[in-house]
């Protein structure tokens, strides 16, 4: 076991290497000279010159790359252009917002998901089935940013049940800790519902499906001769199978709920990392977005790894050796 | 097709049946696709009469702006417009259209009488036939192809120019159905910009006059010759308006009549306008072909390339299978919405339209999915005996690549490619809305939400309405990819999971 997770430790480290290197060169492929940035106006071109030395622009291709790698593997990420602070500092900020609201998300997108896809592949072709799957293709077809503003402008503006948008209402720091969790709670359910909703839509198929193929099984028609309940049959036997491929999945929804989070936090003005990129690009921060599609790059490629060893360590006929 | 068949099909039905299309399948007893065909192809002829004026003015302008461009082929960039160009496009489509459909309509009636429905049982036409029985993705079908036309004729359709706001004062944010006052004027307030200016030094000064005439005729068709008003009054020889908190004064003589029953009349928002007082409906129609064609066109790019890679890689294997596949591991790595954000914000200096360059960043992001789904297909189809048979023949590459297995594995990329429209289309939506996609005053469906998204509590349907226009299409191409999916592979018929 331990020899299966160090080889696939390993080779996710050419992944990260190529990650680091694409971006690197998304950089330099990028029309513009990156002194331009800093400087603006008619500044003395020797100015100019000098600066570029410094920043070693001039060095040859190679050799800038090999600094810029050194750089990012040390976690020297810069300056942030427009929030006059380090990168790290402004990332070390924003990256727990995104993992609670990422967190919960995918907790709800495998809770629904499997709850639904369950009921739907045992009571298959019922009215109940219908409902779901048809509610599932409409919910897996909308665009994220619609639904939470209509969530918004449901539940928010006409109910008044949920606040709107942030992470914390404007007086919660003065609220004792039950309250201000309370407060955080409320804040998060919506976020939370519309990342992990579509996610949820589509786990539930693959749940379905999964089950109904394990189901038709020589061994669970023994099971239910032995005379067991339906509820270890469904439970213990069936689920035991079923729910082997929805752990690659976790893999697979990683990318699309960190994608889904830059809009959802642009939506709901949530203080992570999605809306710092989105912030960042239009404030043409180069070091920030560099940063930041490294670390949801770096995010994805772990999330993979993990699920990967789980997936080895749930389904016994995966070999470590 | 030799005479034969023709006298043969003359024998069996009358002019029209064979004509109009529609009418023989109705009569062979295909009736639900014998009336959909029908009505479909009136709709042309209809709109024909319903805006012959405009139909012939964009053919005019087309006709001038073609002969100029023959004899004076260096100063087209001066005459050609889009948003002229636009009405020719439509002009075109509502002609050639019902000519295809006639044609097809003969082609496949020819195909019926004379071999009974037998004639070729192909794997495509099993797979059609597969598909029709599945009501609810034929269905799918039929709406999608409506809204590409509706997307092809927008401005022959679109009640009111999707860009002027010239009354914003009085109509902005109206909710749906809800009218405002209109005076009716003999002129147009507004004149569209930079068509009378036109300077062309050219041997056929009368042409150029021409042109221009037409083209601000056509474009004023949009402009309506009408001022809105909260209220009015007639005093004396002058109409005395209230327009917000102001009161305005125009003298009767520019009216249509002199009678204020008969230049006074009302003007409908069917679904309510935004915050500068553009007709919603409008916009979501003209914002229709931003998302349908960029839709379109990214999945293309994005399944030729992948097709391509895919084909390599499964193909020649070894180092280029390893070196591909790795590089698309690397790209799978990245979120998508993260790639495409960098990309667009690194590039977007470039002297390129925003459209082209979010086609393309859409195309070039998004063909790793297919590269992989290909190279596992490649991989099984190029151990079969017949490539196998046309390599020992001494077949070229490319030639057994593209004749022996592209074929054999094209339908999965079909559907593949069908499943991916609407995934790419709320991409793209997704864009617009943070405001990096395709840039106002150009309407797509994602920026009118974005337009209207601080206005949710007094507004609530200018985000709303478009977001159902995004869901329609999305869920219509998600159940067109799933029928195809279920007609192509019989097999999961059974089972549908």
């Amino acid at each position: 076991m331990l020899r299966y997770i160090i080889r696939r430790v390993m080779s996710a480290v050419p992944l990260l290497f190529g990650l680091l290197t694409f971006t690197f060169f998304i950089i330099r492929l990028a029309p513009g000279d990156p002194v331009s940035l800093y400087i603006q106006g008619d500044v003395d071109p020797m100015f100019a010159e000098n600066l570029r030395n410094a920043l070693g622009l001039n060095d040859p291709l190679p050799v800038q790359y090999v600094k810029w790698l050194k750089g990012m593997v040390t976690g020297e990420l810069g300056m942030s252009f427009s929030k006059h602070a380090m990168v790290t500092d402004i990332l070390a900020a924003t990256i727990p917002n995104t993992l609670l609201l990422t967190a919960f998300a995918l907790m709800f997108n495998f809770v629904i998901g499997i709850i639904l896809g369950v009921i739907t592949a045992l009571r298959r072709g019922s009215a109940t089935d219908h409902i779901v799957n048809v509610t599932s293709l409409f919910v897996y077809s909308m665009p994220e940013f619609w639904l939470g503003l209509m969530l918004i402008l449901g539940v928010s503006l006409h109910l008044d049940l949920l606040p709107a948008s942030g992470m914390h209402s404007a007086m919660a720091r003065f609220l004792p800790p039950l309250d201000y969790l309370w407060d955080l709670i409320q804040h998060m359910i919506l976020p939370v519902f519309v990342l992990g909703v579509a996610s949820a839509a589509a786990t539930g198929r693959y749940m379905r499906g999964s089950l109904l193929e394990v189901i038709n099984q020589d061994y669970i028609r023994t099971a239910r001769a032995k005379g067991l309940s339906e509820l270890l049959v469904i439970g213990k036997h069936a689920m035991r199978n079923a729910l082997i491929p929805i752990i690659t999945l976790l893999g697979l929804s990683l990318p699309f709920l960190l994608g889904g989070a830059v809009i959802v936090e642009t939506v709901f003005a949530w203080p992570g990392m999605g809306k710092l990129t989105v912030d960042a690009i239009f404030a043409r921060d180069y070091p920030l977005i560099i940063a930041c599609t490294l670390v949801s790059g770096v995010m994805v490629i772990v999330g993979n790894l993990m699920a990967d060893i789980l997936y080895a360590m749930v389904d016994p006929r995966i070999r470590y050796d | 097709m030799t005479e034969i068949t023709a006298q043969q099909l003359r024998g069996f039905h009358s002019w029209a049946q064979r004509n109009i299309p529609g009418v023989g399948f109705i009569v062979l007893g295909r009736r639900t696709f014998g009336i959909l065909l029908l009505l479909y192809f009136l709709l042309f002829p209809f709109l024909l009469l319903l805006s012959f004026g405009e139909f012939a003015r964009s053919f005019e302008s087309m006709a001038l702006s073609v002969f100029l461009a023959l004899v004076d082929f260096d100063h087209t960039s001066l005459f050609l417009r889009g948003d002229v160009m636009e009405h020719w496009v439509a002009a075109l489509f509502i002609i050639v259209m019902p000519i295809v459909l006639w044609h097809l309509n003969r082609r496949r009636l020819r195909q019926l009488v004379l071999d009974g429905d037998e004639h070729e049982l192909s794997q495509w036409t099993l797979a059609w036939r597969e598909f029709k029985k599945n009501r609810v993705a034929a269905s799918a079908m039929v709406v999608i192809i409506l809204l590409y036309t509706m997307a092809f004729l927008c401005p022959f359709l679109a009640p009111f120019n999707p860009n002027v706001f010239e009354d914003g004062l009085v109509t902005k944010f109206k909710p749906p159905l809800s009218s405002v006052t209109v005076l009716q004027l003999k002129e147009p307030r507004i004149r569209s910009i930079g068509i009378e200016s036109l300077q062309l030094d050219t041997d056929y000064p009368s042409v150029v006059r021409d042109l221009v005439l037409v083209n601000k005729e056509l474009m004023e068709e949009n402009f309506s010759a009408q001022w809105a008003v909260d209220a009015f009054r007639v005093e004396g020889a002058q109409v005395m308006a209230t327009v917000k908190d102001s009161l305005r004064t125009m003298p009767v003589s520019q009216m249509v009549s002199t009678d204020p029953d008969e230049f006074s009349g009302t003007r409908t928002y069917l679904l309510g306008t935004d915050g500068y007082g553009r007709d919603i409906l409008s916009r979501i129609l003209y914002g229709s072909r931003v998302s349908l064609s960029l839709g379109f066109i990214a999945v293309l790019l994005s399944v030729s390339l992948g097709t391509f890679v895919g084909l390599m890689a499964g193909y020649f294997g070894r180092y280029a299978d390893s070196i591909l596949m790795r590089i698309v591991d690397i790209l799978l790595a990245f979120p998508a919405l993260f790639l495409i954000l960098i990309i667009i914000s690194a590039f977007e200096s470039i002297a390129v339209p925003r459209v082209v360059l979010i086609v393309l960043v859409l195309g070039l992001t998004s063909w790793m999915g297919i590269s992989r789904l290909v190279r596992g297909e490649v991989l099984s189809v190029k151990e079969r005996e017949f490539v196998i048979a046309a390599r020992t023949l001494g077949l070229g590459h490319a030639r057994i690549l593209t004749r022996h297995i592209l074929p054999n594995i094209l339908t999965p990329i079909i559907v593949n490619a069908t499943l991916r429209i609407g995934g790419i289309i709320l991409v793209e939506a997704a864009l617009s809305f943070l405001n990096i996609g395709v840039q106002p005053p150009t309407a797509s469906w994602g920026n009118i939400i974005f337009e209207g998204k601080d206005y949710l509590s007094n507004a609530w349907w200018v985000s709303t309405l478009p977001g159902f226009a995004i869901v329609v299409v999305v869920v219509c191409f998600n159940l067109m990819g799933d029928g195809l999916r279920d007609a192509f592979d019989p097999m999961l018929n059974n089972e549908r999971l």
